[in-house]
């Protein structure tokens, strides 16, 4: 089910910005395209595939 | 004299003497005082330093004591680089005071190598918001057409460089910097491998995504460049520790015995480059097959799954560095640097791993796919460059850029002129290595551009 305007607002007060009725709308209308980057950025992989990080426990 | 030297052609001139640094700056500052107001490439020129610097170099010169190939050079710094003493604003408000203390590592190399400062070069802001008409100061312009977009957002260089207001310059690539700029302002440009040049003191937009790297005319001068930038610091987290090549010892010796793999679904199919954007990568290709290289296709996951973690990634870390300012000054941020931000306020703890977990497995990909290849090619930009006021808000959410995937795998990246579009703007072909492999990439590029010829041609405004 889509996210209503008034929940996206909510959405976006959660994160502590302070943003104007006008700057969620602009938001609003691009959180599609958002939605479906996401999504494919975090398309389901192996249970045992690692992140792309490197932990050097010896800080330089 | 040509009016338009090289990086090389100057230095030759100087070492035998037959050109003064001094006269050579003071022709790139007449330049600028006759082309920057239209231009905006400069948010400042450091005229009294570059004097300085030019005298310093012309008493070398005259001593005996050049430094070497960059020793007085004209060149400019993105205004993300710290510069001591030197005002660094990242084209924002809210650095608009900001004098740092100190230069970053890779502005102390240049400086070391002798080169002359002629100022700061605009960016979008934060190296991501632009192109912005809200800011203190205007865009950079293209200088092949001032009604078009020259890319970010190291556009100041990229304006600068094509203009021949500089020889060379810094840009910095988190997901396509340097080489967008390139391509749409016709010159060369090298996202060098991620740890090959130190970030320290370069103001950060994505810890895991940026990259420094040099810009110039043509792809020996990026080498050059390249060459007095790279190398290992103690004080990056994520500088390698390896020795740097000489990146020049082989760059003459044409593309004969290269393995050279084509990802022509990315620019033919994935996200499908203008007629000219494609004449010139066929061309490119031509070229390396005449000289002896070996040419196959190479298929590997779609753009759009590189661009996407990419994005995710690079909005993430951003909204990390960016935060507390953004929720305590929102508004002085310009609208497009602050609407983009806000997305990364909006990915979970669980899906920037997932990011982070898919990137792991497209470098992998990569990593097999280039086993049996040196270098492969496909487009640095869809086409040649828009009109700045056509450009899309959300063209990062719209479209898969070409430059991004590299970025997520970290392996070297140069992009170069392959040749000019219907309104006469260049457009660009991108050449990426193995990681660490610069001096092969450097090597194919240099091939295809001398043979190429698309060097001869500068902007009609300058010209």
């Amino acid at each position: 089910m889509p996210l209503s305007p008034e929940a996206f607002g909510r959405m976006l007060d959660q994160t502590g910005l302070s943003l104007t009725d006008a700057q969620k709308s602009v938001l609003f209308d691009a959180y599609p395209l958002f939605q479906a980057m996401l999504a494919r950025a975090t398309a389901p992989l192996p249970r045992e595939a690692e992140p792309a990080t490197v932990f050097v426990a010896d800080i330089r | 004299m040509d009016p338009f030297l090289t990086i090389a052609e100057a230095s030759a001139l100087i070492a035998a003497r037959k050109l003064s640094p001094m006269e050579l700056t003071r022709i790139c500052l007449n330049r600028i005082a006759a082309h920057d107001a239209s231009l905006h490439s400069f948010l400042l020129v450091t005229e009294a330093r570059a004097l300085a610097d030019a005298g310093a170099a012309e008493a070398r010169m005259q001593s005996g004591a050049l430094k070497g190939p960059l020793d007085g050079i004209p060149i400019g710094h993105k205004d993300i680089y710290s510069t001591a003493g030197i005002r660094t604003t990242a084209h924002s408000r809210l650095l608009e005071h900001n004098v740092p203390a100190g230069d970053a590592v890779v502005v102390q190399h240049w400086a070391t190598a002798g080169t002359v400062l002629m100022g700061k070069l605009a960016t979008h802001e934060f190296a991501i918001g632009g192109p912005s008409f809200d800011l203190p100061w205007p865009p950079a312009r293209n200088p092949w057409n001032p009604d078009h977009f020259t890319a970010g957002s190291s556009s100041g260089t990229g304006a600068a460089v094509a203009a021949g207001l500089v020889l060379g310059g810094t840009g910095s690539d988190t997901g396509g910097s340097i080489r967008g700029p390139a391509a749409l302002c016709g010159i060369a440009g090298i996202k060098p491998t991620y740890g090959l040049c130190s970030r320290r003191g370069v103001l950060p937009l994505s810890f895991t995504l940026d990259h420094t790297g040099p810009m110039a005319w043509t792809v020996r001068d990026c080498a050059l460049l390249l060459q007095a930038m790279a190398g290992y610091d103690a004080g990056d987290p994520a500088s390698a520790t390896r020795p740097v090549p000489d990146l020049t010892a082989d760059i003459d010796t044409g593309a004969k015995g290269l393995r050279i793999g084509v990802i022509r679904h990315f620019h033919e199919t994935d996200n499908p480059v203008s007629a000219a954007t494609l004449r010139g990568i066929e061309h490119a290709i031509d070229v390396f097959r005449h000289q002896g290289a070996e040419i196959r296709d190479v298929t590997l996951s779609p753009l759009a799954e590189y661009n996407a973690p990419g994005w995710i990634i690079l909005l993430t870390e951003a909204y990390a560095v960016h935060e507390p300012w953004l929720k305590e000054r929102f508004n002085d941020y310009g609208e497009l640097m602050r609407d983009r931000l806000v997305w990364g306020a909006l990915v979970r703890g669980s899906e920037y791993v997932q990011a982070l977990r898919r990137r792991r497995a497209l470098c992998e990909e990569m990593r097999d796919a280039m086993a049996d290849l040196d270098i492969l090619i496909t487009a640095s930009a869809v086409a040649e460059a828009p009109k700045i006021h056509d450009v899309p808000k959300w063209a990062m959410l719209e479209k898969p850029t070409f430059t991004m995937p590299f970025n997520v795998t970290g392996q070297p990246a140069l992009s170069l002129c392959c040749g000019y579009g219907a309104g006469g703007l260049p457009v660009g072909v991108q050449i990426i290595g193995k990681p660490f492999q610069e001096a092969t990439v450097l090597r194919a590029g240099h091939a295809y551009e001398s043979a190429a010829q698309w060097r001869a041609k500068r902007p009609d405004l300058v010209g």
